[in-house]
């Protein structure tokens, strides 16, 4: 699943800079930068496999394509009122 | 696509304070050297460190791999790994691949700032290793491998071309004995179409 979650660390390589996940996770995440290496925004893109929970501060990404997948797999699920049981922020809006 | 091999180092020589003129270091990076037929950091100063190969410059789909021969498991937190697509000393920009104890990840270097794009679990195995670990580029695509094998995948498309080379690091407390390194290649791909899977054909009656 896609998940939007806030950018940690300090750029070295001891502290990158990263998407705040638990320890362990597995992810490939979206971090764009600017000339300086620093990032361009405070969130990131992560994708993480759809058995990790959402992280507390997560939110399920909902403009892409990440949202349709879930409808596709359930249509009944109504992706614009989507809550996560658990998760502090998560919600989910239908893309533009 | 199919690894074209256009340089390969293993590191066969007399030991030297220098891994040689086809290797340029980077400033604020600690340099390499040959100790014992083996690459290792010439000194803890940096905490990281890198070089690259300053031959022939791959195509833009290009890949790196080095063998790690040896990565302490009982030290200070230590990495190491190739680089492809990274700039000319002295600018730190391009990609990285790395193993540390508890996982394998692809990095991004722009202008000596790191960000990590992609992890996976992987357990390394127990001293010395001499595990192979490679990266490849292809497109925006950025594949990391262990010994051939598949472990971590990402895209980006902020470099787009430039050298390979090493890189390394070992963090506060740890020695230069921590990391050893040996048999560097490097290359682009052929068009051919590999593996070459045979099909078998066959005709009920």
């Amino acid at each position: 699943m896609f998940v939007e979650v806030p950018i940690i660390g300090t750029g070295t390589r001891r502290d990158p800079f990263r998407p705040k996940l638990p320890a362990g996770t597995e992810y490939s995440a979206y971090i764009p930068t600017g000339k300086d290496g620093q990032p361009i925004l405070t969130n990131c893109l992560v994708c993480i496999a759809d058995n990790r929970p959402v992280p507390r501060d997560g939110r399920l990404f909902a403009k892409e394509d990440a949202v349709l997948s879930i409808k596709e797999r359930d249509a009944s699920i109504d992706v614009t009122k989507l809550k996560v049981a658990g998760a502090a922020a998560v919600e989910a809006t239908r893309g533009s | 696509m199919a690894r074209n091999t256009l340089f390969t180092d293993n590191t066969t020589r007399a030991d030297s304070a220098d891994l040689g003129a086809v290797w340029d270091p980077y400033t604020g990076y600690d340099a390499g050297r040959i100790n014992s037929n083996l690459i290792k950091p010439a000194s803890i100063v940096n905490f990281a460190g890198q070089e690259t190969y300053n031959g022939t410059i791959p195509a833009n789909d290009q890949w790196a791999s080095v063998k790690i021969h040896y990565l302490t498991n009982s030290s200070a937190y230590v990495n190491a790994g190739v680089v492809v697509r990274y700039a000319a000393p002295s600018t730190s920009t391009g990609y990285l691949v790395a193993v540390q104890f508890h996982d394998i990840f692809i990095g991004k270097m722009t202008a000596g700032a790191f960000t990590s794009l992609a992890s996976a679990a992987y357990s390394v195995p127990s001293t010395p290793q001499n595990i192979n670990v490679s990266l490849e580029a292809v497109g925006t695509g950025l594949e990391g491998f262990i010994d051939l094998v598949s472990k971590v995948s990402t895209t980006d498309a902020s470099v787009a071309s430039g050298r390979t080379g090493i890189t390394w690091y070992i963090d506060t407390g740890g020695t230069a004995n921590d990391v050893l390194l040996t048999d560097f290649a490097m290359g682009d791909f052929t068009s051919a179409t590999t593996p070459h899977r045979s099909l078998l054909l066959g005709v009920g009656i």
